[in-house]
């Protein structure tokens, strides 16, 4: 990923506070873009880059809570360092349960926010890695026939060759013949590989307990 | 009578008296021709001249006329007879022919002459004798009748001496009766025998009743033992008149007082002695005089007895009168004060203001003044005073005087500045509250330049090991900044809650209120409040304790806040504005854009312990209020448009003369 230096968003209404965040993190090497409000952010295009917002608790008009709160409805992911002048622990109980990376009260040390920031574009970089992998998934689920991933389905719930033979009326040899060509599609290398990424796609759970009432895993 | 007796000459002139040497002189000459024609006559009747015609001429000419017409006559008789009746030719030669005639005319004329001088002689005696018994009868005549005249002169004036008497009689009568003072007659016990109408009416008794009561009976008890022996001092001689302003019993058991001369007359002929009483009812005037009396006793007691200093100083200033409380509270007895001058008494630093005053008083640009100085005591202690001064000009029985009533207030300064302390004490806790309620807030605005502190230091460390010069500069110059930004917030909290006594300086209520938003702009954020700052940059300043007055905004501020707390279908709205008013004032406006204040509250916010919050002390509003006053100000609260509510404070503005007005 070297190719794309990380991004850190700051939010903050105060410009003297905008000014040394920026001053930090690009001392570290790290690219800043400051928004005085969250509108402006809105408004903004964000870089296709690991980013990291860096966002105040107290903003004129919307609190960083309800700004975390609106962006998890609009599903923009995105990690957020949280700073607040006067930190109280409800407040951050909510923001970390909201999925916030750290929630630092002014003032903090440099090295905390630093190490934090850097949480959060890691975060950020492995959530963007997640993504790609689970659109590649996607696309090799997408390429299954209906009969594969029926099959696939009932792979995954544990049934056996004979079992999905006997379930959707076909011989055992074609069950074979059509678990081989997902395997391959889906470049699974094992049983166990599938697995996961059947999890990944969201696929496993949901599959398995509608497809087997009455039997015991 | 002597001119009327004539002068003798007199008497044989008159007949002559229009032109008698001519009539004497025509009469001679007249006769002369007459005779002159009877002789020519004659002649030629008879043939012989006679001369007897001439003898006569001349006897008649004497008679008449005197010496000289005789002389005229004789001569003319001479020439007509030599002329006429003589043929010779000489008419001066006197011949021996002509002799006897001339002799005869002569003697003659000289015979005439003797008788007429003896018949003249004898008729002006006799005229003479006859004038003087004219002149003597009619003396006695004169004196006759001038005595006469004195006669009845004499029963003319006894007449009007009668009339007079009368007249005068009634007139006094008549005065006696229409006096109006009272008047009386007594004999010498003081027994009434006469009385006049207005001494009855005076005290209701009638003449009768008079007449039973003596002088003493009708003077009041008190005085009774005087006029008995007064009366007796008359009756035995031993006085002639006595005055004295008395009371008297009227018959209608009341007093009267009365102004009495009392005078003793003495006996005449057919009078006895007397005592004669004059009375001038002066009830009336007595009265008032006892009311002004009383009055000016009251008054004396008033200003001896008065625990309230009053004293009088003379138009040079000199201290005229001074009572017991204005001596105790200054220290001095009257006799120092009187002394000293006016001025001695103020204190020094009062002393300039004192004469500007007074120079106004006697300027007539005022009539009076009050006003609230200090006095040195003789001990040289300092004491507080309220000072009424005026000026009373001069009258045409008094000289311009400056009357004034001191009130030691020393006391009261005292408590006052006392009550000031505590006060100011009460608004510093006040404030320190507030500071409390307002850590979080505070708290923000401090992390805030060290949360950039500490970021811009880590940046600055950093550009340091990369040795980017210019990336360090503009790191410190944020370190800074925000450095600067703290300690402007840390000194703004320590000066609201600072323990120093109130200052009385020039303040611009616009600086103010802008220091005051570093300690309050976190609040309005957290709060998503939004501020709307309307300063009018051409107030003046306004004389008073910065920090007081911050105080007073910040809890305007905060209540603002607090109305607007609950709020979310309306914008959150902070406006602060100052302005100009009247009268060279500053206002100050607190405006929120809340739900507005109950007007049953609106009547009591300003009172303490009143609060709508809950957990509110009440004390906010009220401490304000009193520190606004404590200013010269007013703090009211007002509706505001479109919503909530408005408070407002004006302060005057700061003046050079403001501290010595009336």
């Amino acid at each position: 990923m070297g190719e794309l230096r990380p991004t850190v968003l700051v939010v903050d209404d105060d410009a003297l506070v905008r000014k040394a965040l920026r001053e930090l993190f690009e001392s570290v090497g790290l690219q800043v873009t400051v928004f005085q409000s969250t509108q402006e952010f809105l408004r903004a295009e964000r870089p296709d880059v690991p980013c990291c917002l860096v966002l105040d608790v107290r903003l004129p008009g919307q609190s960083g809570l309800e700004f975390q709160r609106e962006l998890n409805e609009r599903n923009i992911a995105l990690p957020i360092v949280f700073l607040t002048g006067h930190g109280d622990v409800p407040m951050s109980v909510r923001a970390m349960k909201a999925g916030a990376i750290e929630f630092l009260t002014k003032p903090f040390r440099e090295q905390e926010l630093l190490d934090a920031v850097q949480v959060a574009i890691d975060h950020d970089r492995s959530t963007r890695q997640d993504a790609e992998l689970l659109t590649e998934l996607r696309r090799r689920f997408d390429a299954l026939t209906p009969r594969e991933r029926t099959i696939m389905a009932l792979v995954m719930a544990g049934w056996r060759n004979k079992q999905i033979a006997g379930e959707i009326k076909i011989s055992e040899a074609t069950v074979k013949v059509h678990r081989t060509n997902l395997m391959r599609k889906m470049q699974a290398m094992s049983l166990a590989d599938l697995i996961v990424m059947a999890g990944k796609l969201g696929l496993s759970n949901k599959r398995s307990k509608a497809t087997t009432p009455g039997k015991s895993l | 009578m002597a001119s009327a007796i004539p002068e003798e000459p007199r008497v044989g002139m008159d007949a002559r008296s229009a032109s008698p040497i001519v009539f004497a002189y025509g009469l001679a000459i007249a006769t002369f021709v007459a005779a002159l024609v009877l002789t020519f006559f004659v002649r030629k009747i008879t043939g012989n001249p006679t001369f007897f015609a001439f003898y006569v001429a001349i006897f008649i000419s004497v008679w008449f006329g005197g010496r000289g017409p005789g002389w005229v006559s004789t001569i003319l008789g001479l020439a007509a007879l030599h002329l006429f009746f003589r043929s010779s030719g000489d008419l001066l030669a006197i011949t021996g022919e002509r002799l006897p005639n001339v002799l005869a005319f002569v003697t003659c004329m000289v015979t005439a002459d003797v008788l007429s001088t003896r018949r003249h002689r004898t008729e002006s005696a006799l005229r003479l004798a006859r004038d003087r018994l004219e002149l003597a009868v009619e003396h006695r005549t004169a004196e006759l009748r001038q005595a006469n005249e004195a006669l009845s002169d004499e029963v003319a004036e006894r007449k009007r001496a009668e009339h007079a008497l009368r007249a005068n009689e009634e007139r006094w009568r008549r005065l006696f009766e229409a006096s109006s003072a009272g008047m009386a007659i007594m004999d010498l016990t003081g027994r009434y025998v006469a009385t006049n109408s207005a001494f009855q009416r005076m005290l209701g008794y009638t003449d009768d009743d008079f007449r039973k009561l003596t002088a003493i009976d009708i003077t009041h008890p008190d005085e009774r033992d005087t006029t008995e022996k007064i009366v007796a001092e008359f009756g035995s001689g031993a006085r002639q008149e006595y005055h004295v302003d008395k009371r008297y019993i009227k018959k209608n058991g009341t007093a009267l007082w009365a102004d009495v001369t009392t005078s003793y007359v003495p006996p005449a002929a057919d009078t006895p002695p007397m005592l004669q009483g004059i009375f001038v009812n002066i009830d009336d005037r007595k009265r008032a005089e006892q009311a002004l009396r009383a009055s000016e006793e009251r008054w004396r007691t008033v200003f001896e007895t008065s625990s309230v200093g009053i004293a009088t100083s003379d138009e040079n200033l000199c201290v005229a009168t001074a009572n017991a409380a204005f001596q105790r509270m200054v220290g001095y007895t009257e006799d120092e004060l009187r002394k000293m001058q006016w001025i001695d008494l103020t204190h020094e630093d009062d002393r300039q203001a004192t004469e500007e005053l007074v120079e106004s008083l006697l300027a007539g640009r005022r009539q009076a003044y009050n006003v609230e100085k200090r006095y040195r005591r003789k001990d040289g202690e300092t004491i507080w005073v309220n000072v009424y001064n005026s000026f009373v000009p001069a009258t045409e029985t008094t000289p311009a005087f400056f009357p004034a009533i001191v009130v030691d207030i020393t006391d009261r300064i005292h408590a006052q500045n006392a009550l000031q302390r505590s006060q100011a004490e009460l608004a510093r806790v006040a404030r320190v509250t507030m500071m409390g309620e307002l850590a979080t807030s505070i708290a923000h605005e401090i992390n805030q330049p060290l949360a950039a502190i500490v970021a811009s230091g880590g940046a600055c460390r950093r550009s340091l090991d990369s040795q980017n010069w210019i990336k360090v500069k503009e790191s410190l110059e944020t370190v800074i900044a925000a450095a600067d930004r703290a300690c402007e917030v840390i000194k703004r909290v320590r000066s609201l809650t600072s323990n120093v006594t109130p200052e009385y300086l020039d303040v611009d209520v616009n600086v103010t209120v802008k220091e005051l938003l570093a300690v309050l702009r976190g609040e309005l954020q957290v709060r998503h409040i939004s501020l709307q700052l309307q300063l009018d940059n051409n107030v003046p300043p306004v004389k008073g304790d910065k920090v007081q007055l911050q105080q007073v905004v910040l809890n305007l501020v905060m209540n603002a806040i607090d109305a607007m707390a609950t709020m979310t279908d309306r914008r959150r709205v902070l406006t602060i504005k100052s302005e100009g008013a009247k009268d060279g004032e500053v206002r100050v406006i607190v405006e929120d854009s809340g739900p507005g204040l109950d007007p049953a509250a609106t009547e009591r916010i300003f009172d303490p312990f009143f609060t709508t919050k809950p957990g509110g002390m009440g004390m906010g509003l009220s401490i304000s209020k009193s520190i606004v006053e404590n200013h010269g100000g007013r703090l009211w609260a007002s509706p505001a448009v479109p919503g909530g509510t408005a408070f407002h404070f004006n302060l005057p503005a700061a003046r050079r003369d403001e501290q010595w007005a009336n």
